[in-house]
């Protein structure tokens, strides 16, 4: 009898496992990537067997959502496509496994990997050689601009001869500021550029941080974790300056610009140029949804200096692979990494939509001419940059998010603002023991 | 079947009730209560260290907190004038009998129904800087276009424009039943004495109808202190600090800051203040049904 | 003159509270391009459906790969209904048996305990939700069914206690009184005789239950993860913040998601004054 019993038990405990090692839970934000990644993991079902499924949150309750599964050590995330900041707090709190065995029994060749991506979406401490993570979607932020205004031959003789030369995609910052001015005509309703301010998440800081770093400035030294000096230093003033000098270029109620308001000036032709994320470049050639589709050309960042390495930065986005400490299907997920960082793999995730840094996709000849943005993003993968990964970064983020947005509101200074950054957040790195 | 004594019946029908409230209100209260004076995180992994009255002090003392007190007072003091003023006024023209009148205040009265979260999203389309309808609406004045969600200033015009739409109908609702209520024989004698209108309004409409006017009042009131779903619906608290009301800051708080300790502390602050409210409201509605 | 003046102004006012939901309408039928037009089209833009195709079906992948998936929006829709349905009903259950018991009734502080309760619903949503976000996460309660149905039943309680009571009250003790005399027992009396008189108040008191369930936001938002996670929650997701707003789709969701609202507030026309002062007014 009890035999019996221990059987059924026994059958159905073996059932219930089978079927719940057999399913992987992708965690990343709720956007179009992760839809596609979904859709493409459909192949991999196909081939494995091994249902994938998605749990998407709404960017601005990512981080929350994630942090709370995480605290309770829920098993319900098995991958989770982290922001490259997350990286400090997820290694530090053992939230997520360290990656080299698998590398090694996967026979994972990091040299398909550009290192900066790797040590940015992966390595930590810096420079340990111990890896947590695998780039996935690799975002930098890209020029859209309106290729149709920039051919046309009134506007270029207009420009020539108010600005004393030719009419061309900007090579650098100054030109792009000219230029900006230039297609800012209110009563046209065309302005000369959308960029972001908004003090949700991270959007004003990334935008910012690029005009900071290519003026020579920082937030921070990274090694010492001084910030006087840095963050308010008179390069950084000069790009805050420089930055707000872009609103009156700008169209109405830029303060509270985020990605969409920015997609949507685009869209809509009312800018001649924009500043966003390639993820969202997929948006701006879609006829359904753009008006401008067939006018809209992609350009990688200029620099503030032409051929100044130093002066090139380019802010790096995008999220990186990385496996909860507390899943229960570890197994299924290094099934999943190895299927997913194959070329082939690779090249379907950019034609999904995806956008991949696999070397030997981004160098093959096919990719630029795959879609109009991707020689942007080529170009721009040797000068990402990519801001704190400490685990205290939401609360820096925090500071700057709020004190830039300032700025723009016009209740602060470009100068006082960097100040509050900097006392702000040497408060935070000295009660974190980073200082003294 | 057993046959129940009225007393039981009463307990039985009473007790279900009280229990669910105790369950769901009171016991979250107390431990909430016991956990402000933590330092309990509910993302740490550590237990609740006892830190005594910091947090409550750390919240009086924050001017932080004190501007979201600020703007709550602000958007609630005008916003809730406002739908006074208009509610009465649109209920005096409203007040008499007219082809269509019950469709007609079925429709105005609708936008208090609706679920704040949504009214708030969609009024953000409304007053888009570039695309909304409403600045469509101003440019036809030849007035230029305001950045409605984009400056600080303005930013609390469109809280209180929206939330007045919103609520205005309740008002309007009050003002109504309280003009229904005024017998019609004190206006007959008022004509049969030639008194002007405004002298009508004066003595014997306004008298009748304050009792019922200050508890819609005082319910408004105390509504829009609580308010979150319509400001974060249209501006997140944004831009800056600018909408942010006092529940908007202990959301952020409690939910993105996850300082769980400080959060109970300064919800209970917020609860003594509700209470006190209340008080007054319950009061005020003891005295009008007594009449 | 006077007549003519007041009329237009009557159409003034009823234009304005009107015009804002007659936007939404046709802006959840307006393609992408036609929601951003500058002048705004009123009336003429070619109406399409795809909107709402696209509230209940996304797509995923781009370019040849791009396939249409489900989107969060149907199961939102059937958490909203499973949750309002059963706490409506729990609430109104148990409003009714109370309220009943309050009216006919008299105790020792009966005031205070109807004070209590009317005073929990006084409380912000904001308040409550932080000490039941740590109570539910340690009873298991956190992004159930169950758990919204308790707290929400708990929430429109007040209410329903203080609407039925004030139905109650209305109807006159004379007909139980008279039962009782006849050898009913309370609990038949109340069955046979109270019951049917109150049904007026009792569908009433679920139609304000149900609006308040259907629109409630915060606890949804922070009580629920994706499973669970009802309508408002899911539109506002949608749009706070992530890629390409489109007010078209939130209009088209927004529209499926307070029809409901406005045809149940035809329906209690004659009870909005106590609905929306929860059952204090009786007007």
């Amino acid at each position: 009898m009890w035999r019996k019993v221990a059987f059924m038990l026994m059958l159905i405990v073996v059932s219930v496992v089978i079927f719940a090692a057999k399913e992987i839970t992708i965690c990343w934000a709720s956007w179009p990537p992760a839809d596609a990644l979904l859709a493409l993991s459909e192949e991999f079902t196909e081939k494995t067997g091994i249902k994938v499924k998605g749990l998407f949150v709404p960017w601005g309750q990512f981080l929350d959502k994630v942090s709370v599964e995480f605290a309770a050590k829920s098993p319900t995330i098995d991958i989770l496509i982290a922001d490259s900041q997350w990286l400090g707090w997820l290694v530090e709190g053992g939230h997520i496994i360290k990656l080299n065995d698998w590398i090694k029994e996967l026979g994972i060749n990091l040299d398909d990997f550009y290192p900066n991506l790797l040590r940015y979406y992966g390595e930590y401490p810096p420079g340990s050689g111990n890896y947590y993570g695998l780039p996935c979607e690799t975002d930098a932020e890209i020029l859209i601009y309106r290729k149709d205004l920039f051919e046309d031959p009134k506007e270029k003789e207009a420009f020539k001869k108010k600005y004393g030369y030719e009419l061309r995609p900007p090579r650098n910052l100054f030109e792009m500021r000219d230029i900006a001015e230039f297609f800012t005509r209110p009563e046209q309703n065309l302005y000369g550029i959308a960029t972001k301010w908004s003090k949700d998440y991270d959007v004003v800081t990334w935008d910012f941080g690029w005009a900071l770093w290519n003026f020579g400035g920082d937030f921070w030294n990274p090694e010492t974790y001084e910030v006087r000096g840095y963050a308010n230093s008179a390069q950084a003033v000069a790009a805050l300056e420089f930055y707000k000098s872009f609103v009156k270029f700008a169209p109405p109620g830029a303060a509270n610009f985020s990605f969409d308001e920015v997609n949507t000036a685009m869209q809509t032709g009312i800018v001649a140029m924009a500043i966003q994320w390639a993820a969202f470049a997929p948006g701006f050639v879609d006829p359904e949804v753009s008006k401008t589709y067939d006018k809209v050309a992609f350009m990688a960042l200029p620099p503030l200096i032409e051929g100044d390495p130093n002066t090139a930065y380019v802010p790096l986005g995008g999220q990186g692979m990385t496996v909860s400490a507390y899943s229960d299907a570890k197994e299924e997920v290094k099934e999943f990494i190895k299927w997913f960082y194959t070329p082939e793999v690779q090249k379907k995730w950019a034609l999904y939509g995806g956008l991949t840094s696999f070397r030997p996709v981004v160098e093959s000849p096919e990719f630029e001419e795959m879609y109009p943005w991707n020689k942007a993003l080529k170009d721009s993968i040797p000068r990402l940059r990519d801001f704190w990964n400490i685990p205290e970064y939401a609360k820096l983020l925090t500071v700057t998010q709020e004190n830039l947005n300032a700025v723009i509101a016009g209740t602060l200074t470009p100068r006082e603002a960097l100040n509050k950054i900097v006392e702000e957040h040497e408060k935070i790195l000295r009660e974190a023991g980073y200082i003294k | 079947m057993k046959v129940l004594t009225d007393k039981k019946l009463a307990l039985l029908f009473i007790l279900p009730t009280i229990l669910l409230l105790v369950f769901i209100v009171v016991y979250p209260l107390i431990w909430s209560l016991f956990l402000s004076f933590t330092d309990y995180s509910v993302v740490g992994s550590e237990k609740p260290h006892f830190v005594g009255i910091k947090n409550f002090a750390d919240i009086l003392k924050d001017r932080y907190i004190w501007l979201h007190f600020k703007n709550t007072a602000r958007y609630a003091i005008t916003a809730v004038a406002l739908q006074f003023f208009l509610g009465l006024g649109i209920a005096l023209l409203l007040n008499k009998e007219f082809p269509g009148r019950g469709i007609l205040l079925t429709l105005v009265l609708a936008p208090m129904m609706l679920s704040p979260i949504v009214v708030g999203l969609f009024w953000r389309y409304i007053l888009d800087a570039n695309w909304g309808v409403l600045n469509y609406f101003l440019s036809l004045l030849n007035i230029e276009k305001i950045p409605w969600l984009g400056k600080g200033e303005s930013a609390m015009w469109a809280l209180i424009i929206t939330d007045t739409w919103m609520w205005t109908p309740f008002m309007i609702l009050i003002s109504l039943a309280g003009l229904s209520a005024v017998p019609k024989e004190l206006y007959e004698a008022a004509e049969i004495d030639r008194a002007s209108p405004w002298f009508r309004f004066r003595h014997i409409t306004l008298p009748l109808i304050s009792p019922l006017l200050v508890v819609g009042l005082l319910f408004r009131t105390m509504d829009a202190f609580k308010m979150f779903d319509l400001a974060w619906g249209l501006t997140q608290g944004g831009p800056g600090t600018a909408t942010s009301t006092i529940s908007i800051a202990l959301y952020r708080m409690a939910f993105q800051n996850f300082e769980t300790g400080k959060a109970c502390a300064f919800a209970y602050i917020i609860l003594i203040i509700i209470i006190g409210m209340s008080n007054i409201y319950i009061r005020l509605l003891n005295r009008l049904q007594r009449r | 003159m006077k007549k003519v003046l007041l009329t237009i102004l009557v159409a003034v006012i009823v234009g304005i509270y009107i015009f804002p939901l007659f936007w939404m309408a046709s802006t959840a039928f307006k393609s992408r391009i036609d929601v951003f037009s500058m002048p705004p089209k009123f009336f003429n833009f070619k109406p399409t459906l795809l909107n709402f195709k696209r509230v209940f079906f996304k797509i995923a992948g781009w370019g040849k790969f791009a396939k249409e998936v489900p989107s969060d929006f149907p199961r939102a829709l059937l958490n909203s209904a499973i949750i309002t349905a059963l706490s409506t009903g729990l609430a109104v259950l148990l409003g009714t048996l109370s309220g009943y018991a309050f009216s006919r009734y008299s105790f020792p502080g009966k005031a205070d305990v109807l004070f209590f309760i009317l005073s929990t619903r006084m409380l912000p949503s904001m308040v409550i939700v932080v000490p039941v976000f740590v109570m539910y996460k340690n009873l298991g309660l956190f992004n159930t069914h169950l758990g919204m149905i308790i707290l929400y039943t708990v929430f429109n309680l007040s209410f329903s206690v203080w609407m039925m009571k004030g139905f109650m009250d209305e109807i006159p003790v004379e007909f139980e009184e008279a039962a009782m005399c006849d050898g009913y027992t309370r609990f038949q009396a109340f069955l046979k005789i109270v019951l049917p008189q109150a049904l007026p108040g009792i569908s009433a008191t679920a139609v304000f239950c149900g609006i308040t369930a259907w629109n409630e936001y915060v606890f949804a938002l922070i009580l629920t993860s994706e499973e669970v996670k009802t309508v408002p929650p899911t539109i506002a997701g949608a749009i706070l913040k992530t890629t390409g707003i489109n007010w078209g789709e939130v209009a088209a969701a927004s529209l499926l998601f307070l029809a409901p609202v406005l045809i149940f507030t035809f329906f209690v026309r004659k009870y909005l004054l106590r609905g929306v002062t929860f059952g204090t007014i009786k007007g």
